[in-house]
């Protein structure tokens, strides 16, 4: 046998091993060394972490913009104000005030037509003001915890669980009638329907069972609807208005106009 | 089998082209190495080396076809097991061998692969060295001279001692 016939005998043979056996190559040992040492696209992961900022500030940004901000448009026309956004002070206050509290926990009552006292608990603000109203005799220990529109000035700090807003209390009251709605509680029959309340055709609360409300409504022809009940009324500015609400049976509802008695 | 596209993914930085590139050789590579540096860890190390060193140099390598590619990578790790065995100086230490009389002997081509690779695993270091480089991979003896530092003369007796042991264990071998 001649030389490279020999030589390409070998290669072939060396060639065609495809495995030691005995001596298997364990590949995640190498791998791990190798890629320690070679360049690696770090740029990619960059480029995703500025990708999600992107978006995630395009997205607030969208919504900032494009949500839709009922609450904003209701501001300019009905300034709601709820008895659970209320609290009991001590004193009986008769007239409009600004109070300013510190941090404390408090349990409002507020007496409904049948003398019920419903338990409300809310924290008032370090320095939150609160404009105080009295509402004659049905709601004389409330003070409405409010209420904020466009008024620049006040108050410092509201709560975001219950959408507040800003409001200059004494130019709305010029213009607005307080319109109190109540819905005496049946105990649990009714306890999860929640009637919605709109005035003029746009919702401006729900009220439920055994909850009192009272809502701060621009003067003029309103028309107010619960559960397709409607009651019209020719609101006048300061003065106030008794509705009264409440599920009679399968489902029918009550809503009637009532008086302060 | 890796194409340009992989090879640019790798330069890139990609890491799993980067793993599906080594995983194509590693195997192959290993078996190459084995052949100059039969000691396992050795070989894993010059491996590495060698690996880092292909991806290192991706960037500068004109990708033709998946065989030059693959001459390419080997070059770089026969060259990472001359620098081992170099810097280990495991090179070239005098065997004697009864003479053979190399005409006299006929080899079965049948004679199993995993043997014959064993019988090369077998030689001395030096001689097994220039076979693998010369019998194998394809280097001149200029070349060999070069690689290894010595003279044409020690490349050409280094490798017909080689292949005289060679044959001789593969006649014995087949007697067996």
């Amino acid at each position: 046998m001649k030389e490279k016939e020999f030589d390409s005998l070998i290669k072939t043979k060396a060639d065609s091993v495809d495995t030691l056996i005995g001596n298997e190559f364990e590949h995640d040992v190498v791998w791990k060394k190798v890629r320690t040492n070679i360049p690696k696209n770090t740029n990619r992961r960059l480029y995703f972490f500025v990708a999600v900022v992107i978006c995630t500030l395009m997205g607030i940004l969208c919504f900032l913009l494009f949500a839709p901000n009922d609450s904003v448009e209701e501001k300019e026309i009905l300034v709601p104000v709820k008895t659970k956004d209320a609290v009991v002070i001590d004193t009986i206050v008769n007239k409009e005030e600004e109070v300013v509290k510190k941090t404390k926990s408090v349990t409002s009552k507020t007496n409904d037509f049948k003398n019920k006292p419903i338990k409300k608990k809310l924290t008032i603000e370090n320095n939150q003001r609160i404009i105080t109203k009295d509402t004659g005799v049905i709601i004389n220990k409330l003070i409405p915890k409010l209420i904020d529109s466009n008024s620049i000035d006040t108050p410092s700090k509201i709560s975001n669980k219950n959408k507040l807003y800003k409001v200059d209390f004494a130019k709305i009251t010029e213009t607005r009638a307080y319109v109190h709605v109540y819905r005496p509680s049946k105990g649990i029959v009714g306890a999860l329907n929640y009637f919605t309340f709109k005035a003029n055709g746009r919702k401006i609360g729900t009220i439920s069972n055994g909850e009192y409300e009272v809502f701060m409504v621009e003067s003029g022809l309103t028309e107010f609807e619960i559960k397709r009940k409607k009651i019209t009324i020719n609101l006048e500015a300061r003065k106030s208005y008794y509705l009264r609400t409440e599920l009679v049976f399968l489902g029918k509802t009550k809503f009637e106009r009532v008086t302060e008695s | 089998l890796i194409s340009n596209q992989i090879l640019i993914k790798c330069i890139n930085g990609n890491r799993r082209a980067q793993k599906k590139l080594y995983k194509t050789y590693a195997q192959k590579m290993f078996i190459l190495c084995y052949r100059y540096v039969s000691n396992k860890e050795d070989v894993e190390d010059i491996l590495a080396e060698g690996f880092i060193k292909v991806f290192n140099n991706l960037s500068k390598v004109e990708y033709r076809d998946a065989k030059s590619f693959e001459g390419w990578i080997k070059r770089i790790m026969v060259n990472e097991c001359l620098t081992f065995l170099r810097k280990r100086k495991m090179l070239f230490y005098d065997f004697e061998e009864n003479k053979l009389n190399e005409n006299s002997y006929s080899i079965n081509s049948d004679v199993d692969a995993q043997d014959i690779y064993k019988m090369i695993l077998s030689l001395p270091i030096g001689y097994r060295t220039v076979f693998n480089l010369y019998a194998i991979e394809g280097y001149s003896h200029a070349e060999i001279s070069e690689k290894l530092n010595i003279a044409s003369s020690t490349s050409r007796s280094q490798l017909t001692k080689a292949r005289a042991i060679l044959k001789k264990r593969i006649v014995k071998n087949s007697k067996l």
